[in-house]
């Protein structure tokens, strides 16, 4: 077994960080800290640095929270599948790249694409405003999140649209595909 | 009204608050596992200072970093502020932000916007 020509890949694409499994929130915040510390010694541009290590944060945690949402299914998600993460940060030259993966229930779809969908319609101020909106007037959800978390990482990672991509898997479950950019260079 | 003292840890900021002196301290990075929790506490004395309180109050704020979900946190505590303003009594709000960091600027933009409360902008200096 050649590991290291079957490792080379990952190397090669300037994979920082790379993840698949379940999630804790020590174990989020420990990969929090390991992504901060990679940060530090890549990036010169403080700036940079810190929109990415908010956005990557966000990003997990977010993750984090709506894990528990699918159940197993005996032929195609394993029970350790369906509340999996998958999570894969590359620092690229020009950008940072965060990507996400995660089983949803399909009918969940129709909001978060919604949701993404006019995030992307909208320029900087109307985000902004919009952020703004949601903090004075929405109510918290039962998990304790507060419906502003692709709002700020769009705010965040300004100019580049939010990507992603819904994948049925069964007839109720589906794979939800997220990634954001951030640019590494000012492009002003 | 009690004393708080929180140290901080990676995923919550350092608290003080001293109803004594009328002081709210809160400084550092807050992405905590349940901030309706972490921040009840504060709700609660400051929601009380505004009734029993003295008549200067003072907050400052200096975050590195909040998440989405401090960030709503942040905006009840400073409903709570400005419920101390309404009941007449002089409140300050010293916003410290990191150099060139316009996100955490803007951040306290919006909490001042929204709530109609002044801030005082302070960029502290890199380490």
């Amino acid at each position: 077994m050649d590991y290291l020509r079957s490792y080379k890949n990952i190397y090669d694409q300037n994979i920082i960080l790379m993840f698949k499994g379940e999630l804790t929130f020590d174990l989020v915040t420990a990969m929090i800290g390991s992504l901060e510390e990679r940060l530090d010694e890549i990036e010169e541009d403080r700036r940079v640095k810190k929109k990415f290590y908010n956005v990557s944060t966000e990003c997990i945690q977010n993750l984090y929270y709506h894990l528990d949402e699918v159940n197993s299914d005996d032929k195609l998600i394993s029970s350790f599948d369906s509340h999996s993460a998958l999570i894969m940060i590359a620092a690229r030259k020009r950008f940072y790249s965060l990507q996400t993966g995660n089983y949803i229930p399909t009918e969940k779809i129709g909001e978060i694409q919604k949701r993404l969908d006019d995030i992307n319609a909208v320029s900087a101020d109307e985000l902004r405003a919009l952020y703004k909106k949601v903090l004075a007037e929405q109510e918290f959800s039962d998990k304790g999140t507060g419906g502003l978390g692709f709002i700020d990482i769009a705010r965040k990672t300004a100019g580049q649209k939010l990507r992603y991509k819904f994948q049925p898997v069964t007839s109720t479950v589906s794979y939800f595909t997220f990634q954001v950019r951030l640019p590494r260079v000012d492009e002003n | 009204m009690e004393k708080i003292f929180i140290e901080p840890t990676r995923t919550t900021p350092l608290i003080n608050f001293d109803p004594d002196e009328g002081l709210l301290e809160m400084k550092g990075r807050s992405s905590p596992e349940n901030s309706i929790e972490f921040y009840q506490k504060i709700l609660d004395n400051l929601e009380e200072y505004a009734l029993s309180g003295g008549e200067q109050f003072t907050a400052n704020i200096a975050f590195e970093y909040f998440n989405t979900s401090s960030s709503k946190c942040l905006f009840d505590v400073f409903k709570r502020m400005s419920r101390i303003e309404d009941s007449g009594k002089t409140i300050t709000i010293n916003w410290h932000y990191e150099e060139g960091d316009d996100d955490m600027m803007e951040a306290g933009e919006d909490y001042s916007d929204l709530l109609d409360l002044d801030f005082n902008f302070t960029e502290i200096e890199e380490d």
